[in-house]
């Protein structure tokens, strides 16, 4: 079996558009969310979002341009215009695993055209496949290519079947990791009438807030991000920001629309992660977890934590990036491993933002105000989806 | 190896609540989970199968679209024909579903066919290709046998579903491991191949 490792990687995100200033944001608590300005919210009963930020200004787009494919496409410039070892690989050696959402459908454009009505709707559809398929030919993979589909732990996924892939197999790199964006008409007011939207009135930046006692429901972000993955014997150890050692995908099979509040799936998915990472629970040293600032998440990943660690669930560090940046559903995952990164390569736990009180049903030990310092080799890595999917992942200190 | 396959006109109705246990469940269903939902069902009857049986289940690409569309462009369109932000907020809001959403994200199959089976360990949600689908399968954790599956929404509101168990070996010989065909594309041949057998 191989070592696989992260060596390169490309951030597009709420925080700002490169991976340094993605990492400066998580350093110092960068809030991302405000209210929306790329499209026209006038009369919505909400309108807080974490947008993509670019030169510290939210990125414009017109309403016909599917914002995650600007995304992956920036990310993937910056890295491979950064990791020229790509270019090693022939384009048959290289492969394309990235997770993401549902297809762009642009409302405006479609009712104001002639075609509104008429059935002829698929020319204002921008499809989340043919994204990946534009990439692969843009960037010479011929390897082969997947999209997971599996909303919020789409991009996990993807990156847990790029591991699986090259633990088992050499002389292959992979590029994966997840791209999306609800943030237009008609997703937006969709997932509003799911009812997971914070109800927050206070300040924008406020209106996340992953296991406070005030939490009210979910913000939406958006972005995008590449990894590359590579055995570690290929790689320049220079590259190295991580190695990963264990990764899981397990179902709750309780309910679509709520997580298993005893958090047994969730704990299995962990559980498998460590185990296949060659350590127990009392090696891991901080969880970064999914974390989305509604009321049932935070006691579900509370119980979850509880089976995983026993009495010692109360102490280990946690965090959540949601507060900074939201939740970017189908690129979640792979976007909250840049605190995983920060974590590994700062010996940091950071602070997670908005957390005030402390929640009863979640006591867990949220990190706030200022990051903490600690010696940090293993960090756990938990994410869930709407419908009961989970993933758990396990990175190291590369040494 | 055991193949279901179906297939239903757009005014056809499908079966679903005879392979539900919580029959109320059917109105959360698009069309293409419902018919996967007969599939899996008429796959696994009266077998047994253990929980931590990994499942991949691949979408895909949507042709069709029974979601509402039609009724959100009526509402949203002001006198010019053009479209209205305060009619869309007014009107179109209430004429979505919350139930959309759970027609319109694309692992809700799979997690409707999970909860159904009981199943709880490896599983992914794919789009489209064929090669995504077995990609998952080969790479799954142990060597228990694996369930597969794929659904497709034509233009002319044609549903079809398919489901097989499959072990990690046939994977391997299958034609499609490296094809970027629609997953069900699979299905459809593994059929065609037992009925010509048959």
């Amino acid at each position: 079996m191989n070592r696989v490792v992260i060596s390169g990687i490309g951030v597009v995100s709420p925080l700002g558009s490169s991976f340094e200033e993605s990492m400066s944001g998580v350093e110092n608590g960068i809030k991302g969310i405000d209210h929306i300005k790329n499209f026209n919210t006038d009369l919505f009963p909400m309108d807080l979002a974490a947008e993509v930020k670019e030169s510290n200004s939210v990125y414009r787009s017109d309403l016909d341009i599917d914002r995650k494919e600007v995304f992956i496409n920036k990310a993937m410039e910056e890295m491979f215009g950064k990791n020229k070892f790509i270019q090693n690989y022939p384009p048959e050696d290289r492969i394309l695993n990235m997770g993401t959402g549902i297809d762009y459908f642009d409302i405006v454009s479609y009712i104001d055209s002639n075609d509104a009505g008429s059935g002829k709707w698929e020319n204002y559809c921008k499809r989340s496949y043919k994204v990946a398929e534009r990439l692969a030919t843009k960037y010479k993979i011929e390897g082969g290519f997947s999209v997971n589909v599996a909303a919020c732990v789409a991009s996990t996924q993807a990156m847990g079947l790029s591991f699986r892939m090259l633990k088992n197999v050499k002389k292959k790199i992979i590029i994966t990791g997840g791209f999306d964006s609800m943030l237009s008409h008609l997703h937006y007011m969709g997932f509003y009438k799911l009812g997971a939207f914070s109800a927050w009135t206070g300040a924008p930046g406020e209106a996340c807030r992953p296991f406070d006692k005030n939490r009210s429901g979910l913000v939406l972000g958006e972005g995008g991000i590449a990894f590359v993955f590579q055995p570690e014997d290929e790689a320049d150890r220079t590259d190295i920001l991580a190695e990963v050692t264990g990764y899981s995908s397990t179902m709750d099979a309780y309910m679509v629309t709520a997580p298993d509040p005893e958090g047994r799936a969730l704990a299995n998915a962990a559980l498998s992660a460590i185990r296949e990472a060659g350590i127990t629970p009392q090696d891991i040293d901080c969880v970064h977890l999914h974390g989305t600032g509604t009321p049932m998440n935070a006691p579900a990943e509370s119980k979850a934590m509880e089976l995983i660690f026993g009495c010692r669930f109360k102490e280990i560090p946690v965090f959540s990036l949601k507060g900074q940046i939201g939740h970017l559903i189908g690129a979640c995952g792979a976007m909250e491993m840049i605190g995983v990164i920060y974590s590994l390569q700062n010996q940091k736990v950071p602070a997670t933002v908005n957390f005030k009180d402390p929640d009863p049903a979640a006591p867990l030990r949220v990190i706030k105000d200022n990051p903490l310092e600690l010696n940090i080799n293993h960090v756990l890595k938990l994410n869930s989806s709407f419908g009961g999917q989970n993933t758990a992942f396990v990175l190291k200190k590369y040494a | 190896m055991k193949v279901v396959f179906d297939s239903y006109r757009i005014d056809e109705e499908i079966p679903v609540r005879e392979y539900l246990k919580n029959k109320k469940l059917h109105k959360y269903f698009s069309r293409e989970t419902a018919s996967a939902l007969v599939s899996a069902g008429k796959l696994l009857a009266g077998m047994e199968i253990d929980p931590d049986t990994p499942i991949y289940y691949a979408t895909g690409i949507v042709e069709y679209e029974d979601y509402g569309l039609d009724r959100i462009v009526e509402v949203c369109s002001d006198k010019d024909k053009r479209f209205s932000q305060r009619l869309f907020v007014e009107k179109g809001l209430s004429s979505i579903s919350p139930l959309t959403q759970f027609k319109l994200l694309y692992n809700m199959t799979l997690c409707f066919i999970s909860i159904e089976h009981n199943l709880i360990g490896d599983n992914a949600a794919i789009y489209s290709s064929a090669a995504g689908l077995l990609t998952q399968g080969l790479y799954a954790t142990g060597d228990s046998q694996i369930l597969i599956g794929a659904g497709k929404v034509y233009k002319d509101g044609r549903v079809e579903t398919g489901f097989s168990l499959i072990t990690k070996e046939e994977i391997l010989h299958s034609p499609y491991l490296h094809s970027t065909v629609e997953a069900i594309e699979i299905f459809r041949d593994l059929n065609y191949k037992r009925s010509d057998s048959e």
